[in-house]
């Protein structure tokens, strides 16, 4: 196809969608011409330190870190030039047409990809959702700068996860992950459908702060995002620079933990229970199965109305429970901003459909 | 025997005296430490409705609508209470293991039961309380399921040949216990991510964060027939110290003698390690320390260790949960940072004076 027609099929797709707005839409394949949108290039990202990645031409081959990046690159239409992952995304995460084929992209690491397939990919991108300076063990054997280079990869980083412990202020809206997808459109070329997709983002979000508009902050129900995996008997804060923090904030609850600095904290039960929400999320890591996340979300009920601390909090009390998994609200991406819609939903039936 | 008295009776005055002197020091100190635990918390709860809490709670009265209530008698009170126990567990455990294998570097952890009861945790945090619950297991049950395993392998490995002979024992403790860390590292690392990493290590670290009146039962019931099992052989303890040959001569079965204090060390080990996590350092400080103010009787030196290491606990406890303003520190952390000087400060004034 030549540059001239691929012009007026981008410009078509981006009439048609923008035209049936708002459905949450199919993610439209795009077949890459080789001189594909040149217009948009050469374009420069920063990492979370501010060092600066120039692109001449956008990648043809890319590697994602794990799966909320490879959902991404699937909405903005570039997910056919994955070659591969790590941290699969699990069986049931993803919306129905993209799973059958996010399953066809071979995997690399179930876990973080082990450096030399990283670097032995082939790849001339990779899109990286883990921080470099907070390697728990985990990210351990992640490449260096210069190896990346050598191997002929360019690292970008999602900044909205990967430099959360790093910023500066708290976040309380989805402008970062806003920011990460037209980053990442500019970066492979697909600017205009990562528009699209941002203002479908705030077209929702936009909806439900008008529906709040008038409720005080002071009224706004406060929320405790409960990760009923990462330990029962120390309780994981999530505080303010997490991309939940924005997700909660933007759906007219306040998180409990809004004062504290950081991405996640562990704190004791007292500090929970002080805080004595109004609303409590069972924050259980997806199962990969409706039947297994019930089952899931069930047990996180089932041990908050039998801790002793817990089960005479009013929350648990009446049972003001929202049964969302942890990565729905812990990783931002596309469907962020209908994680906003559905808590909002729950905390304001009456205001927010 | 008569030679072994007549000698502990020429050193008995000074150090028993001392012994008492310490015991009550220790009691008013534990007393104190505990009030300012239930006092004192990452939330403000006022002194008044502290004690008012604490009169309902214990004369069974239902509690006030609120959280206040909550704070302190489902949370404070218990974890205080879990920390001086798990403090005064430890303090024994140490003492009995260091007489057992003959070594002044042994903790409870040296014979490999903590590594098993870290795997069960971890497995059951990592692999999904799923896991654990189709067995019908807790996190807790998880780690003494772990323990027990780790017990039946080191007991397999050390009663060969000479009959759990000190270094047979620590040996296979610590190979079983590197072995199984392997295993515990490797599913740290399958952690779906940085929230259950952290959660994970946390555990791993100690944490009395899980304290309730509910799991209070099991540890204290060990905890006291640990005390009255070892304090039975005290007098085996001192024995042994000075040498299997000595041991022998005094008419007493070493062989079965560490066969039991091997059974008794390793089930306190997995019933603390199965509530708080491996807290470090206390096991292997506390016994030093008491040493050198009421000497090595372990008449006196078991009691005065598990009521210093209960002390120790309560504090450490206190100052991980309120030093940093909006999170917790794990609990070894907190052992290490502490304890260390400590033991290096007491170590050089000693080394001076002898």
């Amino acid at each position: 196809m030549r540059p001239r027609a691929w012009c007026g099929v981008l410009a078509a797709v981006a009439l048609s969608t923008t035209a049936c707005g708002g459905g949450g839409g199919k993610a439209e394949r795009t077949d890459d011409g080789a001189g594909a949108a040149r217009a948009g290039f050469p374009v420069s990202v920063a990492d979370c330190m501010g060092a600066k990645t120039t692109f001449d031409a956008p990648p043809k081959k890319i590697v994602t870190s794990n799966a909320a990046a490879l959902e991404l690159l699937m909405w903005l239409g570039a997910g056919d030039k994955v070659i591969g992952t790590g941290f699969p995304p699990g069986k049931g995460t993803l919306p129905q047409d993209m799973s059958d084929r996010a399953a066809k992209v071979p995997v690399l690491g179930r876990m973080v990809i082990p450096k030399e397939k990283l670097l032995g990919s082939g790849a001339d991108l990779y899109i990286d959702s883990f921080s470099s300076m907070k390697n728990m063990g985990k990210a351990g054997d992640a490449p260096t700068p210069k190896e990346f280079e050598t191997a002929g990869i360019k690292h970008v980083y999602l900044k909205s996860t990967a430099c959360a412990a790093m910023t500066k202020s708290a976040r309380t809206d989805l402008s970062g992950v806003e920011a990460d997808i037209e980053e990442l459109g500019k970066v492979t070329g697909t600017s205009a459908r990562a528009r699209e997709l941002v203002q479908e983002m705030r077209k929702k979000t936009g909806a439900v702060r008008d529906a709040l508009k008038d409720v005080p902050a002071d009224k706004r129900p406060s929320y405790f995002l409960f990760d009923y995996d990462a330990s029962t008997k120390q309780p994981m804060a999530v505080c303010n620079r997490q991309v939940a923090n924005g997700i909660l904030t933007q759906a007219g609850a306040r998180n409990v933990f809004a004062d504290c600095d950081g991405d996640f904290k562990p704190v004791g039960w007292e500090d929970v229970v002080a805080k004595n929400p109004d609303w409590i999320q069972l924050a259980v890591r997806g199962r990969g199965s409706e039947e297994a996340d019930r089952k899931a979300f069930d047990d996180a009920a089932e041990f908050l109305r039998s801790f002793p601390a817990t089960k005479d909090l009013k929350a648990v009390q009446e049972g003001r429970f929202l049964r969302i998994t942890s990565q729905r609200t812990t990783i931002g991406g596309v469907r962020s901003a209908d994680t906003v819609r559905e808590i909002a939903h729950t905390l304001y039936p009456d205001r927010v459909k | 025997m008569a030679a072994l008295t007549a000698a502990a009776e020429g050193r008995e005055r000074e150090p028993g005296v001392r012994a008492g002197w310490a015991g009550a020091v220790l009691g008013v100190a534990l007393v104190a430490a505990l009030v300012a635990s239930v006092c004192l918390g990452s939330s403000d709860v006022p002194l008044g409705e502290v004690w008012s809490a604490v009169a309902r709670g214990v004369s069974g009265q239902d509690p006030v609508p609120g959280t206040q209530d909550l704070i302190v008698w489902q949370l404070r009170v218990p974890r205080a209470l879990l920390a001086a126990v798990v403090g005064a567990g430890l303090g024994l455990v140490g003492t009995a293991v260091q007489a057992l294998v003959r070594n002044p570097l042994a903790d409870p952890y040296l014979l490999g039961i903590s590594s098993g009861a870290s795997l069960g945790a971890v497995a059951a945090i990592v692999l999904g309380a799923g896991a654990g619950g189709a067995l019908g297991l807790g996190l807790s049950s998880a780690a003494f399921a772990g323990a027990l395993a780790s017990f039946a392998l080191v007991w397999a490995m050390a009663r060969r040949g000479g009959g759990f002979s000190p270094l047979r024992l620590v040996l296979s403790g610590v190979g079983i216990g590197q072995f199984l860390s392997g295993f515990t590292h490797y599913l740290v690392l399958q952690a779906g991510d940085d929230q259950q990493t952290h959660g994970v290590l946390f555990w791993l670290m100690g944490s009395l964060g899980g304290a309730q009146w509910a799991t209070l039962t099991l540890p204290v019931v060990a905890v006291a027939l640990g005390l009255v099992a070892l304090l039975a052989r005290a007098r085996a303890l001192d024995a042994l110290l000075m040498g299997d040959e000595t041991a022998a001569g005094l008419g007493i079965d070493v062989v079965r003698l560490r066969r039991e204090l091997f059974v008794v060390t390793s089930v306190l080990t997995g019933v603390l390690v199965s509530v708080s996590g491996a807290i470090g350092f206390v096991g292997l400080m506390v016994p030093h320390v008491c040493r050198m103010v009421v000497g090595g009787d372990h008449r006196r030196l078991l009691p005065v260790a598990a009521l210093f290491g209960a002390v120790l606990l309560v504090v450490v406890d206190l100052v991980a949960r309120t030093a940093l303003p909006d999170q917790e520190l794990p609990v070894g952390v907190v052992t290490a940072l502490i304890g260390a000087p400590t033991l290096l400060y007491l170590l050089d004034r000693r080394l001076e004076r002898g």
